[in-house]
């Protein structure tokens, strides 16, 4: 608060408040017909708010819900711009209610824990209290447990809204009212508690006397009772005894509340049998608990746990939550946890050399090694490195990524131990499974340990580019589903016989995961510099399996460092040798990879498409449990090849598909999902389609940033291709906004020199000079290129692409000759780069003829122009839009030559194909002009001529300034063609 | 003019990768902001003048403190209700893509500029946004803080080319963040960042220059941010 004396003058020497109220009045007046209302809408008893009133600075925007404490609304608090939950608490609130309610809240406020909802302030408006606090959509836990949920699902989840109460009470808060209403679980799983410390202890001791409210019958559904002023506040089948009492409670009541809550998820009733507070008071105190239904499978020790904190007596119960939640999590992971301390066993070889069968007892220890395998690979240590590392970036989403990969990676060695005992015990004490089937199973989840590590290598190493690729890069963790099938591992390729070489061979291999690991996580360079040195130690073994791994991998480094043609020479290599030793997995992959390298990146599509249909083929041969997931994404990167063929249609089946198999295939899929959403909008914005194209570009946004949250590149990336499609439609203010947004998420992620920097500027400028305003394009343009020479190298096909924008907007500015220089540049590097039938050659070619036209060269300019136009049909097909570009010139070019016939022909095409998609205006203006051009004398074709002309006049004008010189020239034309 | 600027920009770099198997959603506060001023911008195209009325208070104030101090008090009140009446004549052809708060200091910006232009206080060729108020003198008569140290401030701050005054107020007393900055001044995001950092630097040269002793610069300079903290409690205690 200030710390000035009220009479103080305004330290930035404002306006006094009367005077400028007065100026409101009168403002309001003049444009509204009458004065300003007061600031604020008077409240009611019964709490009907306006959509649209505020409530202190915060503007009203719905009401949530209502309950006992208060009415719930969803609101949005300007001066930080964001949405929020306000609870209004009813009139009724004492003062002194009010400021334990105010203390507690601050309290609060600086407590910041995942499992707690962030309170933001508490504050009065209109005699009335209110609450700000975190907006969380999802469902309270009552009617998460509405379903039935395995004892361990209620489990972890009551573990996390326990964690939230721990935190609470370390802060010295004490919640009073925990049920399970009070919690929240959203989409993802996460929970959080929510109205710490609402009830008041005074509020509860005058209950006591209140006969009449205090024998309220429970509801059978327990929500109540609820509450009018003075009345029982919260809901008594939760509480501890103590509280009911009218007693204070305190963190011990809380876990009381907590094990009532726990026990009602576990067996679909409350523990303690009451219809009323007497009742109830009654077996709380004598211990009467109702017995388990019998159609619920707890397990006994996890009842125990429960029963000792609801002993009617504090002091029997557990001494804190934290203790509670010990046992807790003991219960849902016992194997692991459990056998740690005596998990001093090494736990076996990977490759189990035969050991002698012992005693059951002795065997099964045996079998209990597998957590302590995963020390210094996933432990203690090992996550703080990798939480110093992630957070230490300071990326704005770094604490999101690391709460989620950690879980991720927990999650992970999980069930690796899980396995690995299961594994063993298969072997060992049920001895259903032989001893070489466990060998080649345990090598199986050897692999997977050496991902494990790997990725976690690269993560403790975590720097802005990782931590963007974090979450891609543990999901790329090997499935455990190949580690059970046994005919896949009995067919796998096996490792050299010579005993040195194979150990050999698995060291490479780890220095390949780790490899891997550097290329997700977007270290490309450093990746392909590393991987010669493993390259020529697998050359020297001549062990031909590893080999393909190697080829393929460096494949893939080639293509992320922009060398197309090296990176399929390498990956060929790699599928032959692969496919060769029947080394299914990396034969898969590389053809996938072989699919994007031919046929997106080199443009030759048919071949790509081949590829597609191998990698198609041997994904659905493979009974990994990634199945559906693997096709999706062969689909995916099928349907992106038929795309950038031109084959539009064709694509979007194919994308289509992929996205139903995501729908079915278990897990949610979102970043997956919406990046196919994603080219499902590019597909359809090629084909004119913006408006649709649109909406699947805004769900892929919604889902992406649903699951990195809004600063993430990969959003800055659905924001990119957003604004490209607003350009497209001529929403050019829109575009730059869009833009600016995605560039100043990828400038917080990696600083400006990045590639994809470049390109966002790039299309800054592009949306500039679509506008008109040339100097802010051309300075973008020159950024992005800069920016593109230096982090991809001078002969990349994105320097061309800059050099072409250049060219656009030098033409622009009239410096003819500067842009024919910046097009020559451009087309030499694409020719070189790209082969010279490729789709992105013909676009610059076309702006090149384009530029030799205004400067006088209408042959040199036709010359191009055919060139430009047969490149077009040949790759896009002759209905492609972008043909469209080609023809239009050739119209004028031969308009220039007096070539009427030839010129109307094209101009005529022209206009067809731009009519008949859904391109920009001025592009459709632009061609019905030149079709106005070519129409010849009789009275006839002139009115229709003159009719073009002006509808293109029309269209210009509405486009901005940048079309200002379209307009002046139809005028003129208008003039000098009077009807 | 054919424009073929390259329209679809690539994946991230390896495009056609896998991408990462999604952990399920996430509600991201700021993720699902629904811009409450669209909402009541929507409400009154469809004829709520209530909206309207409501978009009106929130943001009249901030409009008039931009005017005051930087011009005859006695039109203060003029300019400000001039912003709101072009805000009335274009409410339908807003653009939704930035905020109403950004449009209005645009025009409010745009017509600050105008009317000093138009006083004949700024030399024909001189851009008025490179002067400071200083220059354009005479001082207007706004109240000033009695406190030395905000003085100093106030003083430091008028010294600054206009533009970059604009920018500290609209960012430390409006606390517009970034890219309705961005919006509102009609600058790229990264040019914002650029800015603030040289209004900052300027800001404690001036004040360096300004303040009579040791002691009191440090505390002029103690600092900006709680000084700006300060001045937005201030405002919402009043």
């Amino acid at each position: 608060m200030s710390t000035l004396p009220e009479s103080a003058a305004d330290p930035r020497g404002r306006p006094p408040s009367d005077q400028l109220g007065d100026a409101r009045n009168r403002a309001h007046r003049a444009l509204f017909g009458k004065p300003a209302p007061p600031a604020s809408l008077p409240e009611t008893d019964d709490q009907v708010i306006e959509r649209g009133s505020m409530l202190g600075r915060y503007l009203v925007i719905a009401t949530l819900g209502r309950g006992g404490m208060g009415t719930v609304f969803e609101a949005y608090d300007e001066t930080l711009g964001r949405v929020i939950a306000i609870k209004l608490l009813h009139t009724g609130t004492t003062e002194r209610h009010a400021q334990r309610l105010q203390r507690e809240a601050k309290a609060l406020a600086k407590l910041s824990h995942p499992n707690v909802v962030h309170v933001y302030e508490v504050g009065r408006a209109n005699d009335q209290w209110y609450i700000a606090m975190e907006l969380v959509p999802g469902q309270t836990l009552r009617q998460w447990q509405a379903d039935e949920h395995d004892w361990r699902a209620c489990v972890d989840v009551y573990l996390q809204a326990g964690h939230g109460l721990d935190a609470a009470h370390a802060a010295g808060l004490v919640h009073r009212d925990f049920k399970p209403d009070n919690c929240i679980i959203d989409e993802a799983g996460r929970v959080r508690v929510l109205d710490f410390g609402l009830v008041t202890d005074t509020v509860l001791a005058s209950q006591g006397s209140d006969s009449g409210e205090a024998s309220t019958t429970l509801d059978a559904e327990a929500q109540l009772p609820v509450t009018r002023t003075g009345a029982l506040l919260g809901t008594v089948a939760y509480m501890p005894p103590e509280q009911l009492d009218g007693r204070p409670a305190n963190a011990s009541g809380d876990q009381f509340s907590f094990c009532v809550s726990l026990y009602e998820a576990l067996y679909g009733q409350r523990p303690f049998p009451g219809s009323s507070v007497a009742t109830l008071m009654d077996a709380i105190e004598a211990g009467r608990v109702r017995p388990p239904p019998a159609d619920r499978h707890v397990p006994g020790t996890l009842r125990a746990v429960l029963l000792r904190g609801l002993s009617s007596q504090a002091s029997q119960r557990w001494p804190s939550m934290a203790a509670l939640l010990d046992e807790l999590r003991r219960e849902v992971t016992p194997r692991t946890q459990r056998f740690v301390a005596a998990g001093l066993t090494a736990g076996l070889v990977a490759l189990g050399t035969g050991v002698a069968f012992g005693q059951y007892a002795q065997v099964k220890d045996r079998c209990t090694g597998a957590r302590s395998q995963l020390e210094s690979i996933w432990d203690d240590a090992r996550q703080q490195r990798v939480h110093a590392a992630i957070v230490g970036t300071e990326q704005p989403y770094a604490a999101d990524t690391w709460a989620r990969v950690s879980q991720q990676l927990d999650d992970y060695a999980e069930r690796w131990a899980a396995r690995h005992t299961a594994v063993c015990e298969a072997t060992r004490v049920t001895q259903e499974q032989t001893e070489h089937d466990m060998g080649l199973r345990m090598s199986c989840l050897h692999d997977r340990k050496v991902a494990l590590n790997a990725t976690v290598d690269v993560l403790a190493d975590a720097d802005a580019t990782v931590v963007e690729n974090a979450m891609k890069l543990v999901a790329a963790l090997p499935g455990f589903g190949r580690c059970d099938d046994l005919p896949a591992l009995r067919a796998a390729v096996p490792p050299p016989e010579d005993p040195d070489d194979a150990r050999q061979v698995e060291v490479l291999r780890e220095q390949l995961a780790k490899l891997a690991a550097r290329q997700k996580a977007g270290r490309y360079k450093a990746a392909l510099q590393a991987i010669d040195g493993v390259a020529e130690q697998a050359e020297a073994l001549r062990y031909e399996p590893l080999m393909a791994e190697v080829k393929s991998r460096r494949g893939q480094l080639l293509d992320m460092n922009g060398r197309y043609a090296e990176a399929e020479q390498e990956l060929r290599e790699g599928y032959t040798q692969a496919m060769e030793h029947r080394h299914d997995e990396v034969a898969r992959d590389t053809a996938r990879h072989l699919a994007w390298v031919v046929g997106i990146r080199q443009s030759r599509h048919a071949e790509g498409l081949v590829w597609g249909q191998v990698a198609l083929a041997q994904a659905l041969r493979d009974g990994d449990d990634e199945h559906p997931v693997e096709k999706a994404a062969v689909l995916r990167d099928i349907g992106s090849v038929l795309a950038n063929k031109g084959a539009l249609d064709d694509a979007l089946v194919h994308l289509r598909q992929a996205l139903a198999l995501l729908d079915e295939a278990p897990g949610e899929h979102h970043r997956r999902r919406g990046t196919i959403l994603d080219r499902i909008g590019i597909a359809l914005a090629r084909q004119g389609h913006l408006a649709d194209a649109l909406r699947h570009q805004q769900r892929a946004l919604a889902l992406v940033e649903q699951t990195v949250g809004p600063h993430h590149p990969h959003v800055a990336n659905l924001l990119n291709n957003i604004s490209v499609v607003l350009r497209m439609q001529g929403e050019h203010d829109r575009a730059i906004a869009k833009q600016m947004q995605a560039l100043s998420i990828y400038e917080n992620a990696w600083g400006e020199q990045h590639p994809l920097v470049a390109t966002s500027i790039d299309n800054v400028g592009a949306a500039f000079a679509q506008q008109g305003r040339l100097d802010e394009a051309r300075r973008h343009f020159e950024r992005a290129l800069a920016i593109r020479e230096q982090t991809l190298g001078e002969q990349h096909p994105d320097v061309a692409n800059s050099l072409n924008n250049l060219g656009n907007v030098t033409s622009d500015q009239g410096q003819l000759e500067v842009a024919l220089d910046f097009y020559r540049r451009s087309v030499a590097i694409k020719e070189q780069a790209l082969g010279p039938r490729h789709a992105g050659l013909a676009s610059t070619l076309n702006n090149m003829a384009v530029v030799l036209m205004d400067t006088g060269r209408p042959q040199r300019a036709r010359v191009q122009f055919e060139r430009a136009r047969s490149i077009w049909e040949e790759a896009l097909g002759p209905e492609h839009p972008e043909v469209a570009n080609a023809l239009v010139g050739l119209a004028r070019a031969a308009l220039q030559s007096a070539d009427f016939e030839v010129a109307r022909e094209y101009a005529q095409r022209a206009v067809v194909l731009r009519e008949s998609t859904e391109v920009s205006p001025a592009e459709l203006a632009r061609a019905r002009f030149v079709w106005a051009q070519t129409l010849g004398l009789t009275t006839a074709e002139r009115a229709r001529a003159r009719a073009l002309a002006m509808q293109a006049r029309d269209a210009f004008a509405t486009q901005g300034p940048g079309y200002a010189g379209d307009v002046t020239q139809i005028d003129q034309w208008l003039e000098e063609h009077p009807a | 003019m054919a424009l073929t600027l390259r329209s679809i920009a690539s994946d991230n770099g390896d495009g056609i990768r896998p991408s990462a198997v999604s952990t399920g959603a996430n509600p991201v506060l700021g993720s699902a902001i629904v811009n409450a001023e669209l909402e009541l911008l929507r409400a009154w195209r469809n004829g709520n003048d209530r909206a309207g009325s409501r978009l009106f208070e929130f943001h009249y104030d901030a409009v008039y403190r931009f005017f005051y101090g930087k011009i005859e008090d006695s039109i203060v009140e003029e300019l400000a209700q001039d912003t709101f009446l072009s805000i009335v004549r274009n409410r339908d052809t807003l653009d939704e893509a930035r905020s109403v708060r950004a449009y209005l200091f645009t025009v409010a910006r745009n017509k600050l500029y105008d009317r000093l232009r138009h006083q004949g206080r700024a030399p024909r060729s001189a851009d008025v946004s490179e002067c400071s108020l200083q220059d354009l003198g005479p001082t207007p008569t706004g109240e000033f803080a009695k406190r030395q140290q905000q003085r100093l401030l106030l003083q430091a701050l008028r010294s600054l080319p206009l533009n970059l005054q604009i920018l500290m107020e609209l960012r430390h007393f409006e606390n517009l963040p970034g890219p309705e900055l961005a919006h509102a001044l009609e600058i790229p995001e990264g040019t914002v960042r650029s800015r603030l950092r040289r209004a900052h630097r300027m800001l404690r040269e001036r004040i360096e220059r300004l303040a009579l002793s040791p002691d009191e610069l440090h505390s002029t300079l103690t600092d900006l941010e709680d000084w700006a903290r300060e001045v937005r409690d201030h405002a919402e205690a009043s």
